[in-house]
């Protein structure tokens, strides 16, 4: 059975007086605390500098997350003078590079999100890979061979148009080979002279 | 200072050059590594003059851009094709499906060591490996018998590869063996490195070492594993962690001396240098599945080994009445998914070596009580990251870095 | 903060910062050590730590003091998550919807059911020799 399931709200009994008041815990010489102002430091690096003292201390806290939270410290050891120097200014220097670590992290995370965005899209298939990309498009870039070809091919193909036009001179007394529009023309010109 | 390392007086950073990334002071340098894995090496100078915001045009700043780590030149395409690849996005599956043939007396039957291979068969992986744990071989052997040939068939008939390892600690009767290389199955063979170098299990391919020995040994065991064809070894603590790291840092060293002429890896560093969390060696569901002789269904070797309520956290299911499909519909797999994932842990989510890492589920419930941990505290933590201090000193250097990416090749 | 008496340590812990979700994780940590049971009052929660065996004070008072990490543990873990909540939740539902395929029949033996009487066959001979070599 977890133990979650054994926390019991009860009621107190007579037995243990209640509080009426939570005080915040006064600074003994076994622990030591930090007032920290949340908008001036921000929470998170708050909350991540106190957490990363858990190795060599115990760490509770107190205040409202929107204005200060306080930090106490007592050190796993044992407190002495030394060990709570050691632990107030390790938990300073902590704060100052928490506050860039969050700072980073915060002004990036757009970046992030979208790049796990496209993460997943690609996992998914729903946008190709890079190297699966679209075929390359013709080159513009024509070199010699290809243009002489294409030249080739023009000329044949203007040979062609020209011996078709040539034939027409081949006497066609109905106007068989003409086109329809050279029809026209001819009924019109035939009408109106 | 915190396991994180700290920067002195750290200067406000240009946020708009300064790309997600995280950084770590080793020595005298700064390694600083984005989402992905891709990183680059720092003097602190550089690191600093990098947080305060570099000219365009200079070399440093063309260097980190191609590492990924300036947020006014990025390549959003690369960044998404390498997340995509190394993230559990592109997860295949658990690559290890462990069979503990017997445990406390009580061997596996025959009907559940069937549907055990039916089971890994059953999972999405192209490739499935098995690892058969005996207890007793010589009573057990005909559940290896069955196990390996119905593998070697079922990949056949399901056109998967199929890899297949025994587990020993002392060397075979010459039939066991006969009938393992003509069934090409590897043997991993279970060595306790304290003393004098020796080789208790000739053609073993694969090694488990427990190492409670100084670093000056390492050299000897190295070379000696490796004459006797050893070609990948896991090295596990078993005395302090110190001694360990000294001793793990020298054998890194002799493997990558070693490098061409017989190549041996260390699957632990090989998983961190991947990046790629499904390679990193007795992770929970992502690397490994573990079922037990009685037929439960464990997210990994450790999980079979905890105590009761542990175990039970642990426990998947039961092999018959579970499909491989039904595992994700289970509250312990979604747990152990969710603590899986560096980004939701405090420590890992600012930790340089995020990419690399991970420490297992079990592990933080054996150690720390919870799935979760606390990594501040976790011995297991603080060795990974040792370790990765170890291999990623080794890439600093132009001489290991070559050999280290064959590694990866 | 901490009070120890009668063997029992009493925490008081105010609310914010604590919740009661990292009181819950916190008491998790003790299974077995100890049953912590839970008070509230408006602006306060007051948990008392009983030990499942007898401790000294300074024991106690180490108790207490890493049922309070985990609570810490527990509230920093659900502001990061609360700070950056998309990349995690888009990478474990993937995970979920498409790392637990199901398996999908086989083609041969839904071509030709025969091929399925077959090999169970084979299975079967394969486990009647096995069964041989089992004490």
């Amino acid at each position: 059975m977890l133990n979650w399931l054994l926390i019991k709200e009860r009621k107190f009994s007579i037995r243990i007086p209640v509080p009426k008041k939570i005080t915040t815990p006064k600074p003994s010489a076994a622990s030591i605390s930090f007032d920290l102002s949340v908008p001036a430091n921000g929470l998170e690096p708050i909350l991540g500098a106190a957490y990363l003292m858990m190795d060599r201390a115990f760490v509770s806290l107190d205040g409202d997350r929107a204005k200060k939270i306080a930090v106490t410290l007592t050190p796993k050891a044992g407190a002495t003078a030394a060990r709570l120097k050691e632990l107030s200014a390790a938990f300073t220097a902590e704060l100052a590079t928490q506050k860039v670590r969050w700072a980073i992290a915060k002004n990036n995370q757009p970046i992030r999100e979208y790049i796990s965005e496209q993460a997943v899209l690609l996992a998914n298939g729903r946008i190709p890979p890079a190297s699966a990309a679209a075929p390359e498009p013709a080159s513009e870039q024509l070199n010699d061979e290809q243009r002489a070809e294409i030249e080739k091919l023009i000329a044949e193909v203007e040979d062609e148009i020209k011996s078709m036009n040539a034939s027409k001179s081949v006497p066609d007394p109905k106007n068989i080979k003409a086109s329809w529009e050279e029809k026209q023309e001819a009924k019109l010109k035939g009408g109106k002279s | 200072m915190s396991r994180l390392t700290e920067i002195d007086k750290p200067p406000k950073p240009a946020l708009k050059s300064v790309g997600p990334h995280q950084f770590r002071r080793i020595g005298k340098f700064v390694l600083a590594c984005d989402d992905s894995g891709r990183f680059a090496f720092l003097s602190q100078a550089e690191y600093l003059g990098y947080l305060k915001g570099l000219k365009r045009g200079t070399a440093l700043r063309d260097k980190l851009a191609i590492a990924g780590l300036m947020s006014d030149s990025f390549d959003f395409d690369e960044a998404a094709r390498f997340a995509a690849e190394k993230s559990l996005l592109s997860w295949p599956g658990p690559s290890t499906h462990l069979l503990k043939l017997g445990a406390a007396g009580r061997a596996m039957s025959l009907a559940t060591a069937k549907r055990a291979v039916d089971f890994a068969f059953s999972a999405p992986a192209r490739d499935v490996g098995l690892e058969l744990i005996p207890e007793r071989l010589e009573s057990e052997w005909g559940l290896v018998w069955f196990i390996v040939q119905y593998a070697r068939r079922q990949g056949e008939w399901r056109k998967k590869a199929v890899s297949l390892t025994v587990r020993v600690e002392a060397a075979l009767p010459a039939r066991m063996k006969e009938f393992l290389d003509g069934h090409r199955v590897d043997l991993r063979a279970v060595v306790e490195i304290a003393g004098p170098p020796s080789v208790a299990v000739p053609g073993a391919r694969r090694v488990l070492a427990r190492v409670n020995a100084p670093a000056e040994a390492a050299s000897g065991w190295i070379d000696a594993l490796s004459e006797a064809g050893v070609e990948s070894i896991l090295l596990e603590p078993s005395g302090s962690a110190k001694d360990f790291l000294a001793f793990y840092a020298a054998a890194l060293d002799r493997m990558l001396q070693l490098q061409g002429r017989r190549d041996m890896r260390e699957e632990r560093g090989l998983g961190f240098l991947s990046g790629r969390r499904w390679l990193l060696p007795g992770h929970d569901v992502l690397s490994e599945l573990c079922y037990a002789p009685d037929g439960s269904i464990y997210s990994g070797e450790l999980a079979a080994s905890l105590d009761e309520e542990a175990r039970d956290l642990l426990k998947l299911g039961e092999l018959g009445s579970r499909r491989f499909d039904d595992l994700a519909k289970g509250p312990a797999v979604r747990a152990v998914l969710a603590a899986s994932l560096s980004e939701n842990q405090p420590m890992c989510s600012q930790c340089v070596y995020r990419p690399f890492c991970a420490v297992a589920p079990s592990e933080n419930l054996r150690s720390q009580g919870t799935l979760w941990g606390r990594h501040p505290s976790s011995e297991r933590c603080a060795l990974h990251m040792a370790l990765l201090d170890i291999l990623f000193s080794r890439l600093a250097r132009t001489e290991s870095a070559e050999a280290l990416r064959q590694w990866l090749s | 903060m901490i009070e120890i008496e009668d063997g029992v340590a009493s925490i008081s812990l105010p609310k914010p910062p604590y919740t009661v979700e990292s009181l819950r994780m916190g008491a998790l940590l003790l299974s077995g050590r100890a049953e912590a049971f839970l008070d509230e009052k408006r602006g306060a929660f007051r948990v008392e730590l009983k030990p499942a065996v007898p401790m000294t004070e300074l024991e106690l008072r180490a108790l207490a003091g890493e049922f309070l990490n985990e609570c810490l543990s527990c509230l920093y873990r659900q502001e990061l998550i609360k700070s950056a909540p998309e990349v995690p939740q888009a990478l474990l539902a993937q995970v979920l919807e498409k790392g637990f395929p199901a398996l999908p029949p086989d083609p041969l033996e839904q071509l030709e059911p025969q091929v399925r009487v077959d090999r169970e066959t084979e299975t079967e001979e394969l486990l009647k020799a096995a069964r041989k070599l089992l004490p």
